[in-house]
Protein backbone atom coordinates (compact mmCIF):
# COMPACT_ATOMS: atom_id res chain seq x y z
CA UNK A 1 0.00 0.00 0.00
CA UNK A 2 2.79 2.14 1.40
CA UNK A 3 4.56 1.09 -1.77
CA UNK A 4 2.07 1.75 -4.51
CA UNK A 5 0.90 5.70 -3.03
CA UNK A 6 4.79 6.41 -3.09
CA UNK A 7 5.27 5.27 -6.76
CA UNK A 8 2.09 6.93 -7.66
CA UNK A 9 3.66 10.12 -6.14
CA UNK A 10 6.84 9.28 -8.07
CA UNK A 11 4.92 9.71 -11.00
CA UNK A 12 3.09 12.66 -10.79
CA UNK A 13 6.14 14.32 -9.71
CA UNK A 14 7.75 13.16 -12.76
CA UNK A 15 4.54 13.90 -15.16
CA UNK A 16 4.27 17.12 -13.22
CA UNK A 17 7.95 18.24 -14.10
CA UNK A 18 6.94 18.36 -17.77
CA UNK A 19 5.93 22.04 -18.33
CA UNK A 20 9.13 23.11 -16.60
CA UNK A 21 11.31 21.93 -19.74
CA UNK A 22 11.11 25.93 -21.48
CA UNK A 23 14.67 27.36 -21.35
CA UNK A 24 15.49 30.74 -20.85
CA UNK A 25 14.51 31.92 -24.25
CA UNK A 26 11.20 30.44 -24.17
CA UNK A 27 10.96 31.94 -20.78
CA UNK A 28 11.79 35.22 -21.55
CA UNK A 29 9.94 35.35 -24.83
CA UNK A 30 6.52 34.69 -22.90
CA UNK A 31 7.21 37.10 -19.92
CA UNK A 32 7.36 39.46 -23.05
CA UNK A 33 4.46 38.60 -24.24
CA UNK A 34 2.60 38.14 -20.69
CA UNK A 35 3.49 41.75 -19.61
CA UNK A 36 3.18 43.43 -22.98
CA UNK A 37 -0.58 42.14 -22.94
CA UNK A 38 -0.87 43.27 -19.76
CA UNK A 39 0.27 46.84 -20.50
CA UNK A 40 -0.09 47.16 -24.37
CA UNK A 41 0.85 50.64 -24.05
CA UNK A 42 3.88 50.69 -22.40
CA UNK A 43 6.90 50.45 -24.95
CA UNK A 44 9.18 47.75 -24.20
CA UNK A 45 12.02 49.60 -22.69
CA UNK A 46 9.96 51.39 -20.66
CA UNK A 47 9.84 48.29 -18.05
CA UNK A 48 13.30 49.10 -17.15
CA UNK A 49 11.81 52.12 -14.97
CA UNK A 50 9.57 49.60 -12.76
CA UNK A 51 6.44 50.53 -11.35
CA UNK A 52 7.13 54.32 -13.30
CA UNK A 53 6.28 52.85 -16.19
CA UNK A 54 2.93 52.68 -15.43
CA UNK A 55 2.20 54.96 -12.44
CA UNK A 56 1.78 58.18 -13.37
CA UNK A 57 1.92 60.55 -10.45
CA UNK A 58 4.68 58.37 -8.86
CA UNK A 59 6.71 59.12 -12.49
CA UNK A 60 6.24 62.72 -12.28
CA UNK A 61 7.96 62.61 -8.54
CA UNK A 62 10.54 60.22 -10.04
CA UNK A 63 11.20 62.74 -12.83
CA UNK A 64 11.59 65.64 -10.42
CA UNK A 65 14.00 63.63 -7.97
CA UNK A 66 15.85 62.72 -11.21
CA UNK A 67 16.56 66.25 -11.84
CA UNK A 68 19.50 66.38 -8.90
CA UNK A 69 20.09 62.41 -9.08
CA UNK A 70 20.61 61.08 -5.27
CA UNK A 71 22.41 58.45 -6.79
CA UNK A 72 25.62 60.95 -8.20
CA UNK A 73 27.59 61.14 -4.50
CA UNK A 74 27.86 57.49 -4.97
CA UNK A 75 29.02 57.42 -8.47
CA UNK A 76 31.56 59.90 -8.01
CA UNK A 77 32.66 58.06 -4.81
CA UNK A 78 32.91 54.69 -6.74
CA UNK A 79 34.79 56.08 -9.06
CA UNK A 80 37.28 57.21 -6.89
CA UNK A 81 37.13 54.16 -5.53
CA UNK A 82 38.00 52.12 -8.85
CA UNK A 83 40.79 54.67 -9.93
CA UNK A 84 42.69 54.39 -6.70
CA UNK A 85 45.31 51.08 -7.34
CA UNK A 86 45.55 48.61 -4.75
CA UNK A 87 48.62 48.22 -2.17
CA UNK A 88 50.20 46.20 -4.76
CA UNK A 89 50.07 49.00 -7.43
CA UNK A 90 46.95 47.18 -9.45
CA UNK A 91 43.68 48.06 -9.81
CA UNK A 92 39.99 47.35 -10.26
CA UNK A 93 40.83 47.45 -14.40
CA UNK A 94 43.18 44.84 -13.84
CA UNK A 95 40.37 42.29 -13.00
CA UNK A 96 37.85 43.10 -15.77
CA UNK A 97 37.25 43.07 -19.56
CA UNK A 98 37.53 46.40 -21.54
CA UNK A 99 39.49 47.60 -17.86
CA UNK A 100 35.61 47.65 -16.23
CA UNK A 101 34.02 49.69 -18.05
CA UNK A 102 31.00 49.63 -19.84
CA UNK A 103 30.88 45.87 -18.72
CA UNK A 104 27.92 45.45 -16.46
CA UNK A 105 26.38 43.94 -19.09
CA UNK A 106 27.58 40.85 -18.84
CA UNK A 107 27.22 40.03 -15.03
CA UNK A 108 26.29 37.82 -13.97
CA UNK A 109 27.87 35.20 -15.55
CA UNK A 110 28.60 31.14 -14.88
CA UNK A 111 31.57 30.41 -14.34
CA UNK A 112 32.72 26.87 -15.49
CA UNK A 113 35.23 26.65 -13.84
CA UNK A 114 34.47 27.36 -10.42
CA UNK A 115 30.41 26.12 -11.77
CA UNK A 116 29.20 29.39 -10.10
CA UNK A 117 27.01 31.95 -11.31
CA UNK A 118 29.21 35.27 -10.56
CA UNK A 119 27.46 38.61 -10.04
CA UNK A 120 29.30 41.78 -10.58
CA UNK A 121 29.77 42.32 -6.70
CA UNK A 122 31.49 39.13 -6.12
CA UNK A 123 33.73 39.80 -9.03
CA UNK A 124 34.89 42.93 -7.44
CA UNK A 125 35.60 41.17 -4.02
CA UNK A 126 36.94 38.37 -5.98
CA UNK A 127 39.28 40.96 -7.98
CA UNK A 128 39.94 42.71 -3.72
CA UNK A 129 41.36 39.54 -2.71
CA UNK A 130 42.83 38.31 -5.92
CA UNK A 131 45.22 41.14 -5.15
CA UNK A 132 45.64 40.88 -1.70
CA UNK A 133 42.34 43.10 -0.30
CA UNK A 134 39.94 42.20 1.94
CA UNK A 135 36.23 41.95 0.73
CA UNK A 136 34.18 44.32 1.32
CA UNK A 137 30.57 44.13 2.77
CA UNK A 138 27.93 43.79 0.11
CA UNK A 139 24.90 45.30 -0.33
CA UNK A 140 26.00 48.98 0.51
CA UNK A 141 28.71 51.12 1.34
CA UNK A 142 31.80 50.84 -0.80
CA UNK A 143 30.97 47.60 -2.75
CA UNK A 144 28.02 49.45 -4.18
CA UNK A 145 29.39 52.66 -5.00
CA UNK A 146 32.10 50.98 -7.07
CA UNK A 147 29.18 48.60 -9.04
CA UNK A 148 27.07 52.35 -9.21
CA UNK A 149 30.17 53.49 -11.05
CA UNK A 150 30.53 50.39 -13.35
CA UNK A 151 26.86 50.64 -13.95
CA UNK A 152 27.42 53.96 -15.19
CA UNK A 153 29.89 53.43 -17.46
CA UNK A 154 27.50 50.41 -19.04
CA UNK A 155 24.36 52.70 -19.49
CA UNK A 156 22.90 52.31 -22.97
CA UNK A 157 24.53 48.93 -23.37
CA UNK A 158 21.77 46.07 -23.80
CA UNK A 159 21.81 44.18 -21.37
CA UNK A 160 23.80 40.26 -22.53
CA UNK A 161 23.60 37.87 -19.94
CA UNK A 162 24.74 33.92 -21.34
CA UNK A 163 22.98 30.84 -20.40
CA UNK A 164 25.20 28.58 -22.75
CA UNK A 165 22.53 25.73 -23.28
CA UNK A 166 25.59 23.33 -23.86
CA UNK A 167 26.46 24.13 -19.95
CA UNK A 168 24.71 22.02 -18.24
CA UNK A 169 26.01 23.82 -15.13
CA UNK A 170 24.67 27.24 -16.65
CA UNK A 171 21.32 26.05 -17.59
CA UNK A 172 20.89 24.26 -13.37
CA UNK A 173 22.31 27.62 -12.36
CA UNK A 174 19.66 28.99 -14.12
CA UNK A 175 16.55 26.92 -13.57
CA UNK A 176 17.52 27.13 -9.71
CA UNK A 177 16.71 30.77 -9.79
CA UNK A 178 13.77 30.36 -12.21
CA UNK A 179 12.52 27.97 -9.11
CA UNK A 180 13.61 29.77 -6.66
CA UNK A 181 11.50 32.73 -8.32
CA UNK A 182 8.41 30.53 -8.36
CA UNK A 183 8.62 29.28 -4.62
CA UNK A 184 6.09 29.82 -2.13
CA UNK A 185 8.08 31.12 1.26
CA UNK A 186 8.02 32.96 4.17
CA UNK A 187 4.55 32.88 6.64
CA UNK A 188 2.92 34.76 4.10
CA UNK A 189 3.83 31.70 1.50
CA UNK A 190 3.92 34.12 -1.35
CA UNK A 191 6.71 33.74 -4.63
CA UNK A 192 8.22 36.40 -6.44
CA UNK A 193 5.63 35.76 -8.97
CA UNK A 194 2.59 36.09 -6.51
CA UNK A 195 3.82 39.86 -6.53
CA UNK A 196 5.61 40.82 -9.49
CA UNK A 197 3.60 38.11 -12.12
CA UNK A 198 0.34 37.50 -11.22
CA UNK A 199 0.13 41.08 -9.18
CA UNK A 200 2.37 43.47 -11.69
CA UNK A 201 0.74 46.91 -12.03
CA UNK A 202 -1.61 46.38 -8.54
CA UNK A 203 -1.51 48.19 -5.57
CA UNK A 204 0.31 46.61 -2.55
CA UNK A 205 0.01 49.48 0.39
CA UNK A 206 1.41 52.58 -1.44
CA UNK A 207 3.23 50.80 -4.33
CA UNK A 208 2.05 49.51 -7.48
CA UNK A 209 3.72 46.02 -8.30
CA UNK A 210 6.46 46.34 -10.63
CA UNK A 211 7.21 43.91 -13.30
CA UNK A 212 9.58 41.11 -13.63
CA UNK A 213 10.92 41.97 -17.24
CA UNK A 214 13.08 45.13 -16.55
CA UNK A 215 13.69 44.39 -12.71
CA UNK A 216 17.36 43.81 -13.07
CA UNK A 217 18.44 46.66 -15.83
CA UNK A 218 19.14 49.63 -13.25
CA UNK A 219 21.43 48.60 -10.25
CA UNK A 220 22.27 49.77 -7.56
CA UNK A 221 19.19 51.98 -6.71
CA UNK A 222 19.45 54.91 -4.66
CA UNK A 223 16.62 54.21 -2.67
CA UNK A 224 14.86 57.27 -0.50
CA UNK A 225 13.47 54.66 1.98
CA UNK A 226 16.92 53.26 2.30
CA UNK A 227 18.49 57.00 2.33
CA UNK A 228 21.11 55.48 0.80
CA UNK A 229 22.40 53.71 -2.37
CA UNK A 230 22.57 49.54 -2.03
CA UNK A 231 22.21 46.83 -4.63
CA UNK A 232 19.41 44.02 -5.75
CA UNK A 233 20.22 41.34 -3.39
CA UNK A 234 19.32 44.35 -0.75
CA UNK A 235 16.56 43.97 -2.52
CA UNK A 236 15.93 40.61 -2.45
CA UNK A 237 16.38 40.66 1.25
CA UNK A 238 13.36 43.18 1.56
CA UNK A 239 11.30 41.04 -0.48
CA UNK A 240 11.38 38.41 1.37
CA UNK A 241 11.10 39.97 4.86
CA UNK A 242 8.13 41.19 3.59
CA UNK A 243 6.76 38.05 2.99
CA UNK A 244 7.44 37.29 6.72
CA UNK A 245 10.62 34.62 5.39
CA UNK A 246 14.24 35.52 6.45
CA UNK A 247 16.28 36.72 3.90
CA UNK A 248 19.32 34.86 3.00
CA UNK A 249 22.63 36.11 3.08
CA UNK A 250 23.95 38.48 0.58
CA UNK A 251 25.89 36.46 -2.82
CA UNK A 252 24.08 32.91 -1.28
CA UNK A 253 24.54 30.75 -3.70
CA UNK A 254 20.72 30.76 -4.04
CA UNK A 255 20.39 34.42 -4.29
CA UNK A 256 23.13 34.62 -7.19
CA UNK A 257 20.78 31.94 -9.04
CA UNK A 258 17.84 34.33 -8.85
CA UNK A 259 19.95 37.30 -10.20
CA UNK A 260 21.04 35.03 -12.60
CA UNK A 261 17.24 34.30 -13.76
CA UNK A 262 15.96 37.46 -13.09
CA UNK A 263 18.69 39.23 -15.26
CA UNK A 264 18.13 36.98 -18.40
CA UNK A 265 14.56 37.91 -18.23
CA UNK A 266 16.07 41.74 -19.18
CA UNK A 267 18.01 40.67 -21.69
CA UNK A 268 17.73 42.93 -24.84
CA UNK A 269 16.85 45.81 -22.58
CA UNK A 270 19.12 48.85 -22.12
CA UNK A 271 21.07 49.11 -18.73
CA UNK A 272 20.22 52.25 -17.12
CA UNK A 273 21.51 51.51 -13.65
CA UNK A 274 22.16 53.23 -11.11
CA UNK A 275 18.79 54.48 -10.42
CA UNK A 276 16.16 56.10 -8.10
CA UNK A 277 13.22 54.30 -6.40
CA UNK A 278 11.00 56.13 -3.47
CA UNK B 1 -1.79 16.88 -26.58
CA UNK B 2 -4.95 16.74 -24.89
CA UNK B 3 -3.35 13.63 -22.96
CA UNK B 4 -0.38 15.61 -22.03
CA UNK B 5 -2.42 17.76 -19.97
CA UNK B 6 -4.59 15.06 -18.75
CA UNK B 7 -1.42 13.40 -17.52
CA UNK B 8 -0.03 16.61 -16.13
CA UNK B 9 -3.74 17.20 -13.95
CA UNK B 10 -3.48 13.92 -12.89
CA UNK B 11 0.36 14.43 -11.55
CA UNK B 12 -0.60 18.13 -10.11
CA UNK B 13 -3.51 17.03 -8.50
CA UNK B 14 -1.23 13.19 -6.88
CA UNK B 15 1.03 15.58 -5.54
CA UNK B 16 -1.22 18.17 -4.11
CA UNK B 17 -2.66 15.01 -2.84
CA UNK B 18 0.82 13.83 -1.11
CA UNK B 19 1.18 16.80 0.62
CA UNK B 20 -2.06 16.88 2.32
CA UNK B 21 -1.61 13.34 4.18
CA UNK B 22 -2.27 14.56 7.72
CA UNK B 23 0.77 14.97 10.06
CA UNK B 24 1.24 13.47 13.29
CA UNK B 25 0.55 16.03 15.75
CA UNK B 26 2.95 16.12 18.66
CA UNK B 27 1.29 19.11 20.79
CA UNK B 28 -0.91 16.33 21.80
CA UNK B 29 1.58 14.86 24.22
CA UNK B 30 1.87 16.48 27.04
CA UNK B 31 5.35 18.56 27.64
CA UNK B 32 7.75 17.65 30.35
CA UNK B 33 10.05 20.44 30.53
CA UNK B 34 11.15 23.65 29.54
CA UNK B 35 14.36 22.68 28.44
CA UNK B 36 12.72 19.59 26.03
CA UNK B 37 10.10 21.62 24.50
CA UNK B 38 12.97 24.38 23.44
CA UNK B 39 15.26 21.62 22.76
CA UNK B 40 12.49 20.46 20.35
CA UNK B 41 12.25 23.98 18.87
CA UNK B 42 15.76 23.99 18.32
CA UNK B 43 16.20 21.04 16.73
CA UNK B 44 12.76 21.76 14.43
CA UNK B 45 14.45 25.18 13.38
CA UNK B 46 17.78 23.84 12.15
CA UNK B 47 15.94 21.38 9.60
CA UNK B 48 13.95 24.38 8.49
CA UNK B 49 17.23 26.54 8.27
CA UNK B 50 18.62 23.43 6.31
CA UNK B 51 16.12 23.76 4.32
CA UNK B 52 16.76 27.34 3.80
CA UNK B 53 13.46 28.41 4.46
CA UNK B 54 13.01 29.97 8.28
CA UNK B 55 10.06 32.00 9.21
CA UNK B 56 11.19 35.68 10.44
CA UNK B 57 9.37 35.69 13.53
CA UNK B 58 10.68 32.54 14.65
CA UNK B 59 14.05 33.27 15.85
CA UNK B 60 12.66 36.10 17.65
CA UNK B 61 9.95 33.50 19.33
CA UNK B 62 12.66 31.56 20.88
CA UNK B 63 14.66 34.53 21.85
CA UNK B 64 10.96 35.50 23.87
CA UNK B 65 11.19 32.34 25.03
CA UNK B 66 14.78 32.11 26.71
CA UNK B 67 13.98 35.38 28.10
CA UNK B 68 10.76 34.35 29.74
CA UNK B 69 12.14 31.05 31.12
CA UNK B 70 14.74 33.20 33.01
CA UNK B 71 12.43 35.58 34.26
CA UNK B 72 10.53 32.55 35.58
CA UNK B 73 7.31 32.59 33.40
CA UNK B 74 7.54 28.96 32.96
CA UNK B 75 4.01 29.00 30.83
CA UNK B 76 5.14 31.82 28.26
CA UNK B 77 8.34 30.13 28.25
CA UNK B 78 6.97 27.00 27.04
CA UNK B 79 4.13 28.62 24.79
CA UNK B 80 6.84 30.65 23.11
CA UNK B 81 8.74 27.68 22.55
CA UNK B 82 5.93 25.34 20.92
CA UNK B 83 5.05 28.14 18.89
CA UNK B 84 8.32 28.74 17.42
CA UNK B 85 8.75 24.87 16.92
CA UNK B 86 5.37 24.75 15.10
CA UNK B 87 6.29 27.54 12.56
CA UNK B 88 9.90 25.76 11.57
CA UNK B 89 7.68 22.70 11.05
CA UNK B 90 5.57 24.38 9.05
CA UNK B 91 8.19 26.22 7.25
CA UNK B 92 9.85 22.70 6.39
CA UNK B 93 6.77 21.95 5.44
CA UNK B 94 6.47 24.66 2.66
CA UNK B 95 9.81 24.46 1.62
CA UNK B 96 9.77 20.32 0.83
CA UNK B 97 6.07 20.66 -0.71
CA UNK B 98 7.29 23.72 -2.70
CA UNK B 99 10.45 21.48 -3.98
CA UNK B 100 7.37 19.83 -6.55
CA UNK B 101 4.47 22.37 -6.20
CA UNK B 102 6.61 25.35 -7.55
CA UNK B 103 5.68 24.71 -11.01
CA UNK B 104 1.92 25.36 -10.17
CA UNK B 105 2.86 28.97 -9.46
CA UNK B 106 4.47 28.98 -13.34
CA UNK B 107 1.54 30.84 -15.49
CA UNK B 108 3.58 30.31 -18.72
C1 LIG C 1 4.34 40.69 -1.17
C2 LIG C 1 4.67 41.10 -2.52
C3 LIG C 1 6.09 40.92 -3.00
C4 LIG C 1 6.78 39.75 -3.14
C5 LIG C 1 6.32 38.35 -2.80
C6 LIG C 1 8.03 40.10 -3.74
N1 LIG C 1 8.12 41.44 -3.94
FE1 LIG C 1 9.55 42.45 -4.92
N2 LIG C 1 8.65 44.19 -4.53
C7 LIG C 1 7.46 44.35 -3.86
C8 LIG C 1 7.15 45.74 -3.73
C9 LIG C 1 5.94 46.33 -3.03
C10 LIG C 1 8.20 46.43 -4.35
C11 LIG C 1 8.33 47.95 -4.49
C12 LIG C 1 7.48 48.39 -5.65
C13 LIG C 1 8.03 47.87 -6.94
O1 LIG C 1 9.01 48.44 -7.44
O2 LIG C 1 7.52 46.84 -7.44
C14 LIG C 1 9.11 45.43 -4.86
C15 LIG C 1 10.26 45.71 -5.59
C16 LIG C 1 11.09 44.77 -6.12
C17 LIG C 1 12.24 45.07 -6.95
C18 LIG C 1 12.72 46.46 -7.33
C19 LIG C 1 12.03 46.98 -8.55
C20 LIG C 1 12.65 48.23 -9.08
O3 LIG C 1 12.14 48.77 -10.06
O4 LIG C 1 13.65 48.71 -8.55
C21 LIG C 1 12.81 43.88 -7.28
C22 LIG C 1 14.05 43.67 -8.12
C23 LIG C 1 12.01 42.85 -6.68
N3 LIG C 1 10.97 43.41 -6.00
C24 LIG C 1 12.29 41.51 -6.79
C25 LIG C 1 11.59 40.52 -6.09
C26 LIG C 1 12.00 39.15 -6.03
C27 LIG C 1 13.18 38.54 -6.75
C28 LIG C 1 11.10 38.50 -5.22
C29 LIG C 1 11.15 37.08 -4.73
C30 LIG C 1 12.28 36.76 -3.91
C31 LIG C 1 10.12 39.49 -4.82
N4 LIG C 1 10.45 40.69 -5.35
C32 LIG C 1 9.00 39.19 -4.06
C33 LIG C 1 6.64 43.33 -3.43
C34 LIG C 1 6.96 41.98 -3.46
Amino acid sequence: MKKSILSLCLIGGIFSVLPAVAGPEEDRLAMVKYYSDRFPDVPMQEFANGLYAFDQSAREQWIEMEDFPPYEIAIDDGQVLFETPFANGKSYADCFDNGGIGVKQDYPYFDADAGEVVTLELAINQCREANGEKALAYMIGELAEIAAYMAYTSRGNEFAIQVPLDSPGAVAAYSAGKQFFYTRRGQLNFACSSCHIQSAGLNLRADRLSTTLGQATHWPVYRSKWGEIGTIQKRFAECNSQVWAKPLEAQSVEYRNLEYFLSYISNGLELNGPASRR
Amino acid sequence: MIGKYVFLAMGLAIVAGCGLQPSRDRSASPTVSFAETYAAAEAALAKAAASRNVWSKTEGLLQQSKIANDEGRKEDAIQLANEARMQAELALTQAISQEKDWQENVLF
